[in-house]
């Protein structure tokens, strides 16, 4: 279930569902149940149907840092620019369209890098009002490179046997969220060998 | 204590529960209609004493499998009912939420990894029994933390040695604190993922260096207890070495401190070679006499990270009634940390000379089982002798609050030093209890709350609490020690 | 290190809520203080560096055993019993601590074999002790339902695990009733065993070596297997697995050549004694047990035994010793006007099918067999599932369809008894206390605590002893 929480989305996500970075994740509890009475927040903790959600626990949501190898030969690829932006926020149906999880995979790809992408970033922020709550929370999540367990595994995998399956198991992810986040990933990726390959 | 009222006392032969259940049955007693005062514990030394004060008789017969029922009622009519109310309390207590209410719980180690496989274990069972259930878990190929304390050195050495062998690892025993991936164990506080990597032989150690870290903003991956003894000249080392492979291993870790006591210059040797072997960073924070205090630790660390040192945070009392004047007179610690309570005993004997203890710096500065002196004392609340059959200070408050009344009270005491830990495990608002006590003080009380900003008690709140109740508040028991010395050689001086 | 999914928390129940506070799967193991006194013993044991690997070996042992039924033919002959030797069930006893059905089923023997005219003057024979000798079942490769007694000319179930070439044995069952077994010495007792003797014995040796050499002796494992999903426990409920046996040989039977109104005897014998397939069963069960014997460090139990005075096991890791203590009375129902005070301390080496893994820690798969007993089909799955806590491990082969196809409970551990104070679940009938009343009732019985910190002590002194 997801909250609008000062113009934020904070979800509320049982262990089944996926682990947006912008949630709150339990094990306990009918999440449809709590879900039916109001929400509040008091003290600092989230209350659904008057039972407080308190945080027992922080989990790591940051992308691990990635080092691009620059002796791969670059592929050709055409870099992402604010025009593009445009056309892919908010781009597709339902929670989070399509076109924003392969921005938040760009962005966070980048974040993993430490590469900064200050034009990029801007236009995003400026676009978010047109879509989703949830989707601007990601987008602005991956912003600050904060991504599903299961991109973080990806990206740590990366130039390891364990590469093909983590891609599987990200491309698993929802009905377009995990191969939408995947094409962002390999569009940066692709975009940062070929400009670490250029001679300097 | 009054003496009235119908006295009952009955002992029950192989009924079972662990100290925090008998704890929450008791209370649940006192407050039944008719019942002036209620204990249901186990039939331990220590809890006899304690019985025997409130002015129960104990049958001599009764062993440490029995279980005590002690009543102290209005009147004999009121016994049934009280009997009554002391079943369903059991009852109640050993109530779980299980899930599925037909398939029994297991009743061993061994029998609940066949159900859970992957299960990390934590065991917290009698030391005379941590053992049995802790080899369960190696022989199954998994981790276990051992929170139980007085597990006999030979014990531990089986446990580590096999570990070794099947490339385990062993927390404890007597290891009251771990951060594994984030999940807090043990007592342990809510901190945030980040580079640092912690191996401890010490519980509260390592719970300060969390709280101060968290405080300066850096978060920790993993902190990984080894018990008091691992870098003993018996044990060498070996869980230790197993902890810093595992952080070595962890991509997010960037650096590793291990907070420890002094080991021998033998075992130190070995680690620091081992330690140079490794990929990441290391530091160590080896406590003793002369060597830097856990804020200092705390300091290093986030210098090697390459973070400014920040001014830890200092809270004054703000209640405004009677100043209270330092006085000539003794420093008394009561702490629940043992680690908090032997660095501040080592600053404190630096400055004020020599400091009697439960766990003296050497043993000619032994406390009698009074726990009093016609000195400087630091006790420790946490240890073995004055725990055994009962919770830990940092669940049940009452033998600390009891000796902190009669300090406060005492015409030679010039100052008060107080530990209040905060993190999952303990009590669930320290200050409650604490702050109506500290209120009535004449004397200036220093109190160091560890906890971190996320820590379930609500570390603002707690801070605020004792504040008000006019203790003044510290992050770092460093400096709560050297505030609270200050006010006893003020208090001398004049 | 990553963030464990799961914890296994044994002790204050206050770590387990955190753990679970923090959003992280808990599993909470009910903990309490082991047996008084075994603490230490426990640690010795513990800290053996053979006992795991030999309770893996003892239990693969077990499990991996195959009996095929290879022969019948007389004890004097499989067992070199000679005249005056009688074996029991149960651990070592005497005449003098020896209770009703044992001395009325040595009476029926003694008469039997022609040490005396009647059964009745056996007293004065076994009261002297010249020329007569007695020893447990066990002792030679035997098991002995009830009073268990085997004398030279007993015809006796050869049973063989084929690998090894490892043999048990068990008497031929003689329905129920008055018999010796029971402790009853009457004429008609005489009578049948006579008539077992003469002519059921060689025509069942017929049979069996027929099928054995044509096609290959019976499985006697792959009947149990099918029989624990049709009801049966193979302890108070074999008639499954007498009808199995009764298909494999009833052709060789009929065409053995003997005359056909001993054939329709035999087969009439067989198919209306329901209990018929316990003597099969229960060597079965030792046959696969003594696989495990010997094992060096093990704590595996590889035989609980009665004798109607004294209730006995033997542990793996502890060669022949005997652990013993007093046999209890069974709890549960009576028949007709039988009470608890008709009844005789438990008896019979019956509880061999408990000690590999089914009887009553299988009784989840034969319903019936719980009202029998007085419980409850909850209770049933309930023992079921208690007896894994002192198992080592489960029975691929041998599975309960109502627990999602589990394997039986199998292993009786001496630590983990020691450990949960859950002893050994055991189905039994119940002999009447006076010899040859015959069964008054069936209930559920335990061994004596006791046995099983004696037998732990063992373990952690021969541990010491290890060095």
């Amino acid at each position: 279930m997801y909250l609008d929480v000062g113009g934020w989305c904070v979800g509320v996500v049982d262990q089944h569902a996926i682990q947006v970075p912008c949630a709150l994740g339990t094990r306990t509890g009918d999440l449809g149940e709590l879900g039916a009475g109001p929400a509040y927040i008091a003290d600092g903790v989230l209350h659904l149907s008057g039972v407080p959600l308190v945080i027992g626990r922080l989990r790591r949501v940051q992308v691990p840092a990635l080092r691009i190898n620059p002796a791969r030969r670059p592929d050709p690829v055409i870099p992402l620019d604010t025009e593009t932006v445009g056309r892919l926020v908010g781009a597709g149906d339902g929670l989070t369209p399509r076109g924003d999880d392969v921005l938040c995979g760009w962005l966070a790809m980048h974040r993993a890098v430490g590469a900064a992408t200050p034009l990029i970033d801007e236009a995003v922020r400026m676009r978010m009002q047109g879509t989703t709550l949830l989707s601007a929370t990601l987008l602005d999540c991956a912003l600050h490179g904060e991504v599903l367990p299961q991109f973080a595994a990806y990206v740590g995998a990366l130039g390891t046997p364990l590469q093909p399956e983590a891609e599987r198991e990200l491309l698993a992810v929802g009905h377009s969220t995990g191969s939408g986040l995947l094409e962002g990933a390999q569009w940066a990726v692709a975009e940062l060998c070929a400009s670490v390959g250029e001679p300097a | 204590m009054s003496r009235d009222g119908f006295l009952h006392v009955e002992l029950r032969h192989g009924a079972y529960a662990d100290s925090v259940t008998l704890l929450q049955v008791s209370r649940a007693v006192q407050d039944l209609d008719g019942v002036l005062a209620a204990q249901v514990a186990m039939a331990t030394g220590l809890n006899i004493e304690v019985l025997t004060e409130m002015g129960f008789e104990v049958p001599g017969e009764a062993t440490t499998n029995d279980l005590v029922v002690a009543l102290r009622l209005a009147d004999a009519t009121t016994l049934d009912d009280a009997l009554g109310g002391v079943d369903r309390a059991l009852l109640e207590a050993n109530k779980r939420d299980d899930g599925p209410s037909e398939v029994a719980p297991p009743r061993t180690t061994a029998s609940a990894l066949r159900r859970a496989p992957d299960g990390l274990v934590l065991v917290s069972v009698p030391g005379a029994s941590a053992f049995v259930e802790a080899m369960d878990a190696l022989d199954a190929g998994n981790d276990v933390m051992v929170f139980s304390d007085n597990v006999p050195l030979e014990q531990e050495l089986v446990l580590k040695g096999t570990a070794e062998q099947r490339h385990l690892l062993v927390m404890g025993p007597d290891c009251g604190t771990a951060v594994v991936g984030g999940l807090g164990l043990g007592f342990a506080n809510t901190v945030s993922p980040g580079p640092v990597g912690i191996v401890a032989a010490s519980g509260t150690g390592c719970q300060q260096l969390l709280a101060l870290l968290d405080h300066a903003g850096v978060g920790v991956t993993s902190a990984l207890g080894v018990g008091g003894r691992d870098l003993s000249t018996d044990v060498r080392g070996i869980s230790t070495r197993e902890a810093m492979r595992r952080l070595d291993a962890d991509a997010e870790v960037e650096l590793i401190v291990i907070v420890s006591k002094p080991p021998d210059a033998d075992v130190a040797t070995r680690l620091r070679d081992y330690a140079a072997s490794l990929g990441t960073p290391v530091q160590l924070a080896l406590l003793g006499p002369g060597q830097p205090d856990l804020t200092a630790a705390a300091e290093a660390v986030l210098a090697g990270l390459g973070h400014e040192r920040p001014v830890w945070p200092v809270t004054p009392a703000t209640s405004s009634d009677t100043r209270r004047e330092s006085r000539n007179g003794w420093l008394r610690g009561l702490f629940v940390g043992g680690t908090l309570c032997d660095e501040a005993m080592l600053i404190a004997t630096e400055q004020l000379g020599p400091v009697r203890s439960n766990i003296p710096l050497s043993p000619d500065l032994a406390l009698g089982s009074d726990l009093s002196a016609d000195t400087h004392t630091m006790v420790d609340f946490g240890d073995d002798a004055l725990t055994t059959g009962r919770a830990h200070p940092m669940i049940d408050p009452t033998l600390r609050l009891d000796h902190l009344a009669r300090a406060l009270a005492a015409d030679d005491t010039a100052a008060v030093l107080l530990d209040v830990v905060l993190g999952h495990g303990a009590e669930p608002d320290p200050s409650a209890a604490l702050a109506p006590v500290i209120a009535k003080a004449r004397q200036p009380v220093v109190v160091t709350v560890v906890g971190t900003a996320a820590d379930p008690q609500g570390l603002e709140r707690q801070v605020g609490a004792l504040a008000e109740a006019g203790a003044e508040v510290h992050l770092s028991n460093a400096g709560a020690t050297r505030r609270a010395i200050e006010h006893v050689t003020d208090g001398a001086i004049r | 290190m990553t963030t464990p999914t799961h914890i296994v928390s044994a002790g204050a129940g206050l770590f387990a809520d955190s753990v679970a506070a923090q959003a992280v799967e808990v599993t909470r193991v009910d903990w309490h203080p082991p047996m008084p006194g075994t603490e230490a013993d426990l640690a010795t044991v513990a800290a053996d560096p053979l006992r795991r690997d030999a309770n893996a070996h003892a239990l693969a042992a077990m499990v991996g055993v195959t009996a095929h039924l290879v022969d019948v033919a007389p004890a004097s002959e499989v067992l070199g019993l000679e005249k005056g030797q009688f074996l029991h069930a149960g651990p070592p006893i005497g005449w003098d601590r020896a209770s009703g059905p044992l001395r009325g089923g040595l009476m029926a023997g003694a008469a039997l074999e022609g040490l005396v005219e009647r059964p009745e003057d056996a007293v004065a024979l076994f009261e002297s002790g010249t020329g007569v000798e007695f020893e447990p079942c066990h002792h030679r490769g035997t098991v002995g339902p009830m009073a268990g007694v085997v004398t030279p000319s007993m015809w006796m179930f050869v049973l063989e695990d084929l690998e090894t070439g490892a043999r048990t044995h068990c008497s031929l069952n003689e329905g129920l009733g008055k018999v010796l077994r029971y402790g009853a010495y009457s004429p008609e007792v005489l009578t049948r065993l006579a008539w077992m003797r003469d002519v059921l014995g060689p025509l069942l040796q017929t049979a069996v070596r027929t099928v054995r050499d044509d096609s290959g002796p019976v499985d006697v494992t792959g009947i149990l297997t099918q029989m624990l999903q049709m009801g049966d426990e193979a302890h108070n409920r074999n008639r499954a697995g007498t009808l199995m046996l009764l298909r494999d040989l009833s052709p060789a039977m009929v065409t053995s050549g003997a005359d056909p109104t001993d054939v329709a005897e035999s087969l009439r014998f067989v198919g209306g004694n329901d209990h018929f397939f316990l003597s099969l069963a229960m060597p079965a069960c030792k046959l696969a047990l003594d696989a495990a014997r010997g094992t060096e460090g093990s704590t595996m139990v590889v035989a609980m035994a009665r004798n109607g005075t004294d209730f006995g096991i033997q542990v793996a890791g502890t060669g022949d010793e005997w652990f013993t203590g007093p046999a209890q009375v069974a709890d549960g129902l009576f028949l007709g006007d039988y009470g608890p005070e008709d009844a005789n301390p438990d008896i019979g080496d019956s509880a061999i099918t408990e000690t590999a893994g089914i009887g009553g820690f299988a009784m989840a798969t034969a319903p019936a067999i719980v009202r029998l007993v007085g419980g409850s089909v909850p209770d049933a799955l309930a023992t079921s599932r208690r007896m894994h806590e002192i198992t080592l491990g489960e029975n691929p082969r041998w599975t309960i369809p109502v627990l999602e196809f589990q394997g039986v409970p199998s292993g009786i551990d001496v630590t983990r008894v020691c450990r949960t104070g859950i002893l050994p679940q055991i189905n039994t009938g119940m002999a009447g206390k006076q010899a040859g009343v015959g069964q008054v009732g069936a209930g559920l019985v335990n061994p004596p605590a006791e046995i099983f910190p004696a037998a732990l002590a063992r373990l952690a002194e021969l541990s010491r002893a290890r060095g």
